[in-house]
């Protein structure tokens, strides 16, 4: 048996969401099924108005308002020759907090993991590389200390081999297997501050 | 430090089933029919390492016709009370496995190991001489950590960083890597040489620890003085990253990585004999005995505690003498014996569990 085609429609679009099943997404499905109709439409607005205002900055791949910059980028106090990497947004809001960087972020959404197919031509480095054009002097990789965050920082490090820059990573001082999102900022400050040269 | 309380529910052929065992004493599971025993202190095992001894297959553990089985640790470590529940339900592909300690995930291994170490003598016990190497590299991994909680998070972060290779070797499908895929391929080759080092380091260390206590208990339990050997064996020769790289094309089709401490072995050897197949089984008995008993002694040395001591169906394995030898040589400590024959004479259990009615 299957399902009105409107509902299943709901159910597979749900389906396609990163850790949500066949069975998780029929049972939200059935949820938005008995919520009243004003409770749904607000969602579907709030979806819609999110893709339409929000985009990606076209400097750093940050979230950013369509067609421009993140106000990071378009704030010219913040030192442009400095970038710091970090694996997603939730990361640079982290750093932020530890108040010890003032220059610029570049967001690669995600980090290499074979396991869950992600290569590098899947991450922002392309746009990463279009940027070291531009009046940069040093690259700070900011990945978790994990096995996927190092082999990403090691990547990065190699490829990014180009004279008169300087690569390094935050000193060690971050929880192992931690999420830098849940770094405390005192730690995240003093691993930026005291952060090691990977290559120049 | 000890097993204060464990509760089974719908685990392999109990429904419910509580035990609080003596501590600092020898508890023995006796059931006429002969079946249950062993779930017991399997599922001590399974509360302890998150797996089976017997079986790989999680599923196997939930009990006929259920979804979902329970077991439910109360531990002391001095004062401090640790409760540990482990959780396995049945899914439609998999059986998936949920470990609380007091109520929280724990962060690795390493705190299972630090709470319970556990020293296991079952007759299969001997597969450790006599089988491939699977055994003895887990007998390794377990001890590890038992030893030394901390090593945990290295074996964790070099089981990682192999999932990661071995997917990358997959991804290629046979074909020889592009050059991005080079570079990607390179990261993965020195995260695993550099966590491969660390393992092999710490692996040999333990070994250079338990040489001489194998030797020692090899020769109480056998009443021999044979030439005992106990070495590290690597799966390849030379440089690690030289290995990779000349196996790379075998590995690519394999889907996985053929050289590597996950490939490494014991070689148990005696009088320069190749124990796996060129001793007699008593020599081999003998000597799964003497590995179990120096790991167990090795822990005690270097934590200054006594780990928890399974012995599933051990004596009716051995003949009297041995039986009586390795009573005498085991340490006073928290022992679960179960058995199906009678019990050497020596031997003085603190309390003996029916389980004939818990089986109905
Ligand atoms: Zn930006």
């Amino acid at each position: 048996m299957s399902y009105p085609p409107p509902l299943q429609a709901v159910v597979d679009e749900l389906g396609r969401f990163p850790g949500v099943g066949p069975k998780s997404a029929q049972r939200i499905a059935f949820w938005l099924m008995r919520q009243p109709h004003e409770d749904v439409s607000r969602l579907a607005l709030s979806l819609e108005d999110m893709k339409s205002k929000l985009s990606f900055c076209e400097r750093c791949c940050n979230i950013a308002e369509t067609g421009g910059l993140c106000p990071i980028c378009a704030d010219d106090r913040r030192d442009q020759t400095t970038i710091c990497v970090v694996e997603n947004p939730p990361d640079v809001l982290a750093v932020e907090r530890s108040g010890a960087f003032h220059g610029t972020y570049h967001v690669l959404h995600g980090v290499l993991n074979p396991l869950e197919g992600i290569t590098p031509d899947r991450l922002r480095i392309q746009e990463l590389i279009l940027r070291l054009r531009g009046p940069v002097k040093e690259v700070i990789l900011c990945f978790n200390s994990n096995v996927e965050g190092d082999a990403t920082a090691m990547y990065l490090s190699r490829l990014l081999q180009v004279p008169g820059l300087v690569v390094s990573q935050p000193a060690s001082g971050l929880p192992v297997g931690g999420d830098l999102e849940f770094a405390d900022d005192l730690t995240l400050g003093r691993a930026i501050d005291g952060r090691r040269i990977l290559a120049d | 430090m000890g097993l204060h309380e464990l509760t089974l529910r719908n685990f392999r052929l109990f429904s419910e089933f509580t035990f609080t065992p003596d501590h600092g004493a020898i508890t023995v599971f006796f059931s006429p029919n002969g079946t249950g025993k062993t779930s017991v202190l399997e599922a001590v095992f399974a509360l302890a390492t998150g797996s089976s001894f017997r079986t790989s297959a999680a599923g196997d553990l939930i009990k006929t016709s259920e979804q979902v089985a329970e077991i439910h640790g109360v531990l002391f470590q001095q004062t401090r009370r640790i409760q540990v529940d482990l959780v396995l339900t049945k899914g439609v592909r998999n059986t998936t496995k949920k470990m609380l300690v007091n109520g929280q995930r724990p962060k690795s291994r390493a705190l299972l190991s630090e709470v319970l170490p556990l020293t296991v003598f079952t007759p299969e016990g001997v597969d450790i001489v006599r089988r491939g190497p699977e055994p003895r590299r887990m007998f390794l991994t377990n001890l590890l950590t038992d030893v030394n909680p901390n090593t945990a998070d290295r074996i964790e972060k070099f089981d990682q960083v192999l999932v990661q290779r071995n997917a990358f070797l997959r991804s290629l499908q046979g074909d020889t890597p592009r050059t991005t895929q080079q570079k990607e391929l390179d990261v993965w080759d020195e995260e695993f040489c550099e966590a491969a080092t660390h393992i092999i380091e710490i692996r040999l260390q333990l070994l250079e620890k338990l040489r001489p206590l194998v030797t020692n208990y090899y020769h109480a339990i056998s009443e021999s003085s044979l030439d005992v050997g106990v070495l590290y064996e690597r799966s390849w020769q030379g440089q690690l990253r030289d290995a990779l790289r000349d196996a790379l094309h075998h590995d690519m089709f394999r889907g996985f990585s053929t050289v590597g401490p996950q490939r490494d072995d014991i070689l148990l050897t005696l009088s320069g004999r190749d124990a796996r197949r060129q001793a007699s089984q008593g020599e081999q008995r003998s000597l799964a005995l003497a590995l179990r008993l120096a790991g167990h002694e090795l822990v005690r040395h270097e934590r200054g505690l006594d780990p928890l001591l399974l012995l599933d169906d051990v004596f009716s394995e051995l003949d009297p003498q041995r039986s009586e030898r390795l009573l005498q040589l085991l340490p006073v400590g928290q022992t679960l014996v179960t058995t199906a024959s009678p019990l050497p004479s020596s031997m003085n259990p603190s309390a003996i569990i029916d389980l004939s009615e818990a089986l109905l």
